[in-house]
Order: C-alpha cells, then sequence, then structure tokens
C-alpha cells in the first residue's frame, strides 16, 4: 500500500528552508521524516528556491554565504524525507489545460495531480481553483 | 522466482555507455553478451562488469545490481558503487526499513533542513522575488486572469 503523497510548493519549500512554515504543513514534514508519509519537491520549486538564494545574495551581498545553498543540496541528497521530482510527459500534457496564470504553478499543480497527491501552498489562485486537494 | 531480464539488459547497456562504448549494441549483441560469464572480457576495450542477479524485482531499479554475502554475524558489505551513489560514509549509522520488496536502507544522521536558510530572507521577500520571477512567464489570456 502506497503511503500519502504530499507537493511542496516553492514558498512551502522556502518556507521550511526559512523554518517559517505553518503548524499544519511543519507537522506534514515531520511525519515524512518518521516515514509515515512522502513529500515531493517539484524540481521547478528546487530551481525557484534557488533564485531566492541568489536574490538575497544580490540584496544582503557578502552576508550570505554560499555554503548555505550547498549544503541545502548535501542534505537534499544523502535525506529521504523530501523527493525532488521532474515533471514526466503526462505531466506536461496536463498543464496545457490547467488554469492559472503562472506557468510555474502549473507545473507545480500538474506534478500534484500526477502523484494524487495533496498540495501544500498558500497559493491563493490554486486553492480557489479546487484542482487539487491543498493545505496550508 | 521470476526473472527480470529487462533489469539486466539496462545495466548492461548503462556500463557499456558509461566505459565509452562506441555504438549502441543491438539486441542480438546483448543476448551474445549475457550468455558470456560476468567479468569476462568480450572484446579487447568493454568487460560486462555487471553480475547474473535472479529475484523477484517489485521495486524500480534505478542502477546497477549487486550481490552481497551476509556473514555469520549478520553483516554485508554495501558495495562501493552503492556508498558513492548514495552517500553513505563510514561509521554514519543506517536505518533499515521493512518494506513491500524487501529491506530498504536509508540515512538516519539529521539531514533536516528546517531552519537551514534561517535568517536569508523574510517569508515576505522571498514571495516578492519568486512572483517577481514568475512575472516573466505569465500568461495573459487564462481565463482565471483577474
Amino acid at each position: 500500500m502506497e503511503s500519502e503523497v504530499y507537493v511542496l510548493d516553492t514558498i512551502g519549500f522556502v518556507s521550511h528552508l526559512l523554518d517559517t512554515l505553518p503548524d499544519k504543513p511543519d507537522r506534514i514534514i515531520e511525519r515524512a521524516r518518521s516515514y509515515e508519509c512522502n513529500v515531493v519537491v517539484p524540481s521547478i520549486s528546487l530551481g525557484e528556491a534557488i533564485y531566492v538564494f541568489m536574490k538575497a545574495r544580490e540584496v544582503k551581498g557578502g552576508l550570505i554565504h554560499e555554503s548555505m545553498i550547498w549544503e541545502m543540496f548535501d542534505r537534499l541528497e544523502r535525506g529521504a524525507y523530501l523527493k525532488v521530482e521532474d515533471l514526466d510527459f503526462k505531466d506536461w500534457k496536463r498543464v496545457i489545460n490547467l488554469p492559472y496564470r503562472d506557468l510555474h504553478d502549473r507545473m507545480i499543480v500538474t506534478k500534484a495531480l500526477g502523484r494524487n497527491a495533496t498540495l501544500i501552498t498558500n497559493d491563493k489562485e490554486i486553492i480557489e481553483s479546487k484542482m487539487v486537494p491543498t493545505l496550508w | 522466482m521470476s526473472f527480470a531480464p529487462h533489469v539486466y539488459w539496462i545495466t548492461v547497456v548503462k556500463n557499456l555507455m558509461w566505459q565509452g562504448f562506441p555504438r549502441k549494441p543491438t539486441p542480438h549483441m546483448l543476448r551474445t553478451w549475457i550468455h558470456a560469464d560476468a567479468g569476462k572480457f568480450i572484446s579487447s576495450n568493454v568487460r560486462i562488469k555487471v553480475r547474473r542477479t535472479r529475484s523477484v524485482m517489485s521495486e524500480e531499479v534505478l542502477g546497477e545490481v549487486y550481490r552481497s554475502r551476509v556473514t555469520s554475524k549478520g553483516q554485508l558489505t554495501l558495495p562501493k558503487g552503492l556508498r558513492e551513489a548514495y552517500h553513505v560514509h563510514e561509521g554514519e549509522t543506517v536505518i533499515l526499513l521493512p518494506v513491500k520488496g524487501g529491506i530498504l536502507l536509508k540515512h538516519s544522521e539529521d539531514v533536516g533542513l528546517s531552519g537551514l536558510w534561517r535568517g536569508l530572507c523574510t517569508p515576505e521577500e522571498a514571495e516578492k522575488w519568486v512572483e517577481e520571477l514568475r512575472s516573466r512567464w505569465r500568461v495573459k489570456s487564462t481565463s482565471s486572469t483577474p
């Protein structure tokens, strides 16, 4: 029997890194760390998180050490509780008909649909669309 | 027990590619090579490095399949290729999870990401920057445009 699957969107993933996730999603992550459920990070969200890191460095300069991003990669690679996943061809075909302005939102939602997952997001457009079960 | 030939074949192809084999092997070539004993040279510069494995495969196999003998003390060697691929270090404690297809080995040391970027920026800044990035990719003519 496959366990519950959650997809973590960009703001969810960055909030986890900043330790600012609200209680509900934070509990899901804790459960994933105990192997009680699976949490997937779409690769686009990893890409956007990298962009956030680069912007922070641009704004704050030398205060942000590069090692922070390498440590993140290292822990993602060695850890088991967050799994970064690409889109497959079926996911991409679904992207066309999703009703969101942002291509990135479409990519995240199609991953949640493809994995039959609950999406961890605070994005109002996605929540109101009710295309996928959401949690925040 | 059932044999999973596709797993074996893919492994062979991957190894050959990895060793810089000049062209894609034909099915006939693969069949011939598979009947050669593992470890034997099949030409002057190509060696099949995989071992034959007959097992029930219920999980998706992502790479080379290894064998390891369990000692009287229950110990076994985790092959170097797997240690390197999965960053398993000497002295590290791992956890073993019984799952449907067998035993799953995972890291148990702290690989938590929570707070790793604490102080990098505020959540509001992160949202603003993500919004800024996405605005360049936005499709303007969808029905949900506010």
